[in-house]
């Protein structure tokens, strides 16, 4: 092949040169080339390795339904395989290789698997599933884990960076009256059509270049034809969107689109993401995504040098490059007699064979005029050629089935098969497009949805027509008055004439018919011998049409071949259901900025950064960053954590608190309200008092505790946990809107209004009296066990104080508003430092409820009853509440039910873990008697503690030993079981 | 008297609020008087009359608009509730009994960005699944929606830049965020 750049001619860019490189090789092209154009100009023929038998290929085809060109672009952490060269921008310093190949494309030492061809067709893997025979005959596929690392090394396509992305994307949502999408003439037409009804439009185009088949035509009053629709298009405020791919479209109206960002242009600005994931939703959706030229089955169709014959048009006309010197052009439409016209009159030495006996006068005209040769009946049998093409022996159709020919010399073979519309996104709505045989395509059907299609992918096939047929279907598709002639498919002068595989008798060659995956015409009746057939089943074994292609060039063909084999049509065959994307997406694109630190929204406290500043180190609880402990010099998290328990046991601890889920409850059916979610009795509750409480669910069980403050009247303060904060909001807002919308409750989250710590220890409250104002007293008798009032800090900072325990000290909790959180931790600091205090976190937190054998949701973990939390003496026996029938069951109510309990290690220096079972010691097996729900070191009592549940309650167990056993990660520990309650059980220190 | 410490304090700094180019300026505005007013199924109308005339607002919010005199906005942001928004000097707002309703102050729970500028819609459109264009979200529209999954509002002013509200405990991250994607916007 000796392709080569033409002196003129084309829409690239001849004042901006690029380098590029090709494996490793430079090379120089033009701003507006793709890389498959800038090979094809330095006239590289073989750019990649196939598939599965490792077979030399080129370039196929100038769009995204390339089979042939595929390689791999970048490198490091930018290396990306896979990518199509023929719709791959060139831009300066591009890098790109070949895949799938060792050393190189050129000499693959992977071409050997071709030899073995003939074992691995169609399903070849899956047989192997089935055991080597005879040696593994029902016994498995044990070798097949061996051989399995071969194959996978063998097959397949490039390798992807191992790398961390180092590129940023992008996600948005848009909105418009009318999507678009394809910008050649009829798409352009069907967005002129909306932007002049006053529509707001938005227009999409995969290639770099807005036009479309404009692009590809040597008439220049269609190329500024082009030009005045897209101006006029700006000037409406259409917004057109170029590298923009519509790869689904999904319910109501929405599109997903990939825009390729800064592949291109990645130095302008540091801060464009690489690609941009654009959602959708459009009042109506025009498509006018085009029709792909399809190949045919015939022998080495797939050799570098055979492409089909629109490509070369392409290359010829919007690229300025001659494809070749000697050409054939093979076809069975009309089509490709322009193509070859303009070849011949660039200067290329062109034959055309067409499979037709015979066309119209004008049709031949259009050859001849051009010095164009032309036979008919005829048909490309087999490339020769190993690595190119060096000439193409022909078949004559006799009338009863095809007879070797002539072999004709050639360099490069062009082949039109016909044209399939691009029915992919209408696919994507779940409908199947129809057959049409005098197209010989599957053309798209009237959709329920404001969906239409126009142009070639409404099976339309000359340039004027498809016009029309943008400008009709977008007057259709917004009921504008009837200006518009709607145009049918068609529009050739001659018929086509059916052609899918051209072969002799039941010769056996290699001719693709899906060269993207190495699916052989072979392979389809394979697999038709072997009982596939359905079109679905038939794609699965032998990969017809999977993965990236989405049946784009070969599923006609395939589906062809099908019918042939089971004596139907096609039109009874059907075809396979095109899934999204239509191209492929990105994970990255998919993932968006949501990836980091942006994986999830992370919550602060109000003194996030007063608590880092004074040595906190965070943890994760849900989505709340909290402090997890405060060293001090070199300390490590246990060390920190003992001494932060140990000081708030022996003098103050300071904790943030503020996720506490907080809930306002308002209005005079307030108290009522509380009465019936929560077991216990609310009904009483005094202003200026809180009350620990439990919420049941519907099923008896356990859903969330916390405390209720009565701010007035008709003024709650409900405190959920941490992490059931957001379900007890919603569990409340269903119960007043769906189930008691007559009571005159209104319920609103303020997690985020208040800022809370909880203050512990036995100098608590002589800490916090040197915090307040003198009108605010905090002694016993102003602010008893479970008191709460509202007062000032000094500096006049309002906030509410609750006495309040979980930790077993004489503790406090201190509310103000967000904003004075930190504020409110300087007072508080600057008195807890002279009294030895110290600021604790969520493990020291955890500590010390576990010492107090306080349940929390490690606790609470949606499987327990408040009888086995050992709350049961709270539940009210005198009203209805929200699980009281329920957790009646008999189920619930027995005796042998797992029970708090807590844990001590029978050798006071060994540690057992969270997550380990409690058994027997001469039954370790199953589900055990019991789990450990949470373990400390317990500073009061120097040992290990833990939390759990056993069945029928510690006093079921005393004296007896039981094991903790954690098989996977500790073995199995000794333990006792003791009352839950392990640090100061009578409350005395709590009650100060 | 201690001053309250916005959530962004540290983060957002007055050099961020212009630079992100000509066409697009994030600030915060800070002093958020935030009031939540509900009121009861049998007397929305009396008591959206009393926050109206009391507040000199030009009219009645309808659902999914606000209204504005001066500083002060009045948003109906559930079918029993109002938002009384004020970014200028504290005011008093109207008195409840228990029978007409309740008031809640949310005045520390949101984090209130303005974004401003030819690119701001093209900003929040990088966040929000809202159709913000003029015609379906025009001055005055108010609305609850998501960005990153929580829950923030964002409102139309007169001018037609946008004010969004965010929950206070993801301020910062999701200001992150936005001050990222935000640089896209800075030319060259």
């Amino acid at each position: 092949m000796s392709a080569r750049r033409l002196p003129g001619g084309g829409q690239i860019d001849r004042s901006r040169l690029l380098n590029f490189k090709w494996d490793g090789k430079q090379y120089q092209g033009y701003a507006g080339d793709t890389l498959a154009s800038a090979l094809l100009a330095n006239n590289q023929q073989l750019i990649g390795r196939s598939f599965k038998y490792h077979r030399p290929r080129g370039i196929m085809s100038a769009g995204v339904e390339e089979s042939g060109a595929i390689v791999t672009t970048g490198e490091g952490d930018r290396r990306e395989p896979n990518v199509k060269a023929t719709s791959q921008e060139l831009y300066e310093g591009l890098l790109a290789s070949g895949q799938n190949a060792w050393p190189n494309v050129r000499r693959d030492m992977g071409a050997v698997s071709g030899w073995f061809s003939r074992f691995f067709v169609a399903g070849f893997y899956y047989k192997t599933f089935m055991g080597l025979p005879p040696f593994e005959w029902g016994k498995g596929t044990g070798i097949w884990m061996q051989y399995e690392k071969l194959i996978r090394k063998a097959a397949g396509m490039g390798q992807a960076s191992r790398e961390p992305d180092p590129d940023h994307y992008d996600h948005a949502h848009a909105f418009c009256d009318v999507l678009v999408v394809g910008s050649g003439p009829s798409g352009l037409h069907a967005a002129l059509t909306a932007a002049r009804a006053g529509r707001d439009v938005m227009l999409v185009e995969q290639d770099f270049e807005i036009g479309g088949d404009y692009l590809n035509q040597s008439d220049a009053a269609l190329i500024s034809r082009r030009a005045e629709i897209i101006a006029e298009l700006e000037q409406a405020g259409v917004r057109i969107m170029n590298r923009t791919t519509a790869f689904g479209l999904y319910d109501y109206g929405t599109a997903g689109l990939l825009e390729r960002v800064s592949d291109v242009a990645m130095a302008a600005n540091p801060h464009l993401p690489r690609q941009r994931f654009w959602t959708v939703r459009a009042g109506a959706t025009l498509l006018a995504t085009g029709a792909l030229e399809r190949s045919v089955a015939f022998a080495n169709n797939d050799r570098p040098g055979v492409m089909t014959a629109a490509a070369a048009g392409v290359y010829l006309n919007r690229y300025g490059i001659l494809p070749g010197q000697q050409i054939v052009v093979a076809t069975n439409n009309d089509s490709a007699y322009t193509v070859a016209a303009e070849l011949a009159s660039a200067g290329a030495s062109v034959e055309l064979v067409d499979a037709r006996a015979a066309v119209s006068a004008q049709q031949r005209e259009v050859a001849a005029l051009a010095g164009v040769q032309t036979r008919y009946g005829c048909a490309p049998l087999a490339v020769q050629g190993s690595k190119t093409v060096q000439g193409v022996t022909l078949a004559n159709n006799g009338g009863a089935g095809w007879q070797a020919g002539d072999l004709m010399q050639c360099e490069l073979l062009l082949v039109s098969g016909g044209w399939s519309p691009v029915v992919n996104l209408l696919s994507h709505r779940g409908i199947k497009p129809q057959w049409d045989p005098a197209q010989t395509c599957f053309l798209p059907v009237e959709s329920a949805e404001n969906i239409a299609m126009a142009g070639s992918a409404a099976g339309v096939w000359n340039l004027a027509a498809c016009e029309q047929s943008g400008s009709a279907a977008m007057a259709s598709l917004l009921g504008l008055a009837a200006s518009h002639r709607s145009i049918v498919a068609g529009g050739w002068d001659n018929p086509i004439e059916p052609l899918y595989e051209v072969r002799i008798g039941e010769q056996r060659v290699k001719s693709f018919v899906d060269q993207q995956h190495d699916v052989t015409s072979d392979d389809i009746r394979l697999a038709h011998q072997e009982g596939f057939v359905s079109v679905e089943h038939l794609k699965r074994y032998t990969t017809l049409g999977m993965a990236t292609d989405q049946g784009k060039m070969g599923n006609v063909i395939g589906m062809a071949l099908m019918a042939d084999a089971l004596g139907r049509d096609i039109s009874q065959v059907g075809t396979t259901t095109f899934r999204p994307p239509y191209t492929p997406v990105s994970i990255g694109a998919l993932a968006g900025p949501n990836t980091g630190a942006h994986f999830r929204a992370l919550r602060r406290t109000p003194m996030h950064n007063w608590n880092l500043a004074n040595g906190a180190t965070m943890t994760e609880a849900g989505l709340w960053q909290r402090s997890w402990y405060h060293a001090r010099d070199a300390e490590t998290i246990s060390q920190a954590y003992v001494r932060e328990a140990e000081t708030a046991r022996s003098s103050v601890g300071i904790c943030d608190v503020s996720s506490l889920g907080k809930i306002a409850v308002q209005g005079p059916d307030a108290s009522e309200f509380l009465n019936r979610v929560y077991s216990n009795a609310f009904a009483k509750l005094p202003v200026g008092k809180a009350r620990y409480g439990i919420m049941l669910r519907d099923d008896g069980l356990v859903m969330d505790d916390g405390t209720c403050w009565r701010l007035s009247e008709n003024d709650f303060l409900m405190t959920t946990t941490t992490s059931n904060a957001a379900k007890v909001m919603v569990w409340l807002e269903e119960l007043l809107q769906l189930r008691w919308p007559d009571l005159k409750v209104h319920v609103s989250s303020v997690t985020d209004q208040w800022a809370s710590v909880s203050v512990a220890g036995p100098q608590a409250r002589a800490m916090i009296a040197a915090c307040v104002e003198a009108s605010t007293a905090v002694d016993n008798n102003s602010l008893p066990f479970m008191g709460v009032r509202a007062g000032k800090l000094n500096g006049g900072i309002d906030c509410l104080i609750a006495r309040i325990s979980f930790s077993g000290e004489m503790a406090f909790e201190i509310f103000v508003a967000a904003g004075f959180g930190p504020a409110m931790m300087e007072l508080l600091w600057a008195a807890a430092k002279p009294l030895g205090g110290c600021l604790y976190g969520l493990e020291a937190l955890g500590a010390l409820r576990i010492e107090k054998g306080h349940v929390t949701g490690a606790e609470l973990d949606g499987r327990v009853t408040i009888d086995d939390a050992g709350l049961g003496k709270m539940a009210s026996t005198k009203k209805s509440y929200i699980g009281s029938v329920l957790r009646q069951r008999p189920e619930l109510m027995r005796e042998d039910r797992p029970r708090l309990v807590g844990i001590f290690p029978k050798d006071k220096a060994s540690t057992f873990n969270a997550g380990a079972l409690i058994c027997q010691p001469d039954k370790v097996a199953g589900f055990g008697e019991g789990w450990i729900t949470a373990v400390t070191h317990s500073p009061v009592l120097g040992h290990w503690i833990g939390l759990g549940y056993v069945a029928g309650g510690h006093e079921s167990w005393a004296g007896r030993d039981l094991l903790a056993t954690d098989p996977v990660r500790r073995g199995n520990v000794e333990i006792e079981v003791v009352s839950p309650h392990m640090v100061d059980p009578k409350g005395e220190r709590m009650h100060g | 008297m201690a001053s309250p410490i916005s959530a962004l304090d540290g983060y957002h700094t007055a050099e961020h609020s212009n630079g992100y180019g000509r066409e697009l300026a994030i600030e915060e505005v800070t002093g958020l008087q935030l009031i939540q007013v509900a009121a009861w199924a049998d007397n929305t109308d009396s008591v959206e009359q009393r926050l109206v005339a009391e507040l000199g607002m030009p009219g009645i919010p309808l659902p999914g608009t606000a209204v504005q005199n001066g500083d002060v906005l009045l948003a109906r942001v559930e079918p029993l509730k109002w938002w009384i928004l004020n970014s200028g000097a504290e005011i008093s707002v109207p008195e409840l009994s228990p029978t007409e309703g309740c008031l809640l102050d949310l005045s520390h729970s949101r984090t209130w960005l303005a974004i401003s500028g030819e690119n701001a819609g093209s900003l929040l459109n990088r966040f929000l699944p809202i159709d913000l264009r003029d015609a379906v979200f025009p001055a005055g529209s108010i609305a609850t929606t998501a960005f990153h999954h929580t829950g923030v509002t964002v409102h139309r002013s007169a001018d037609g830049s946008y004010n969004l509200l965010l929950l206070r405990s993801f301020a910062v991250s999701l200001w992150q965020m936005m001050h990222e994607t935000a640089l896209q916007f800075k030319a060259g």
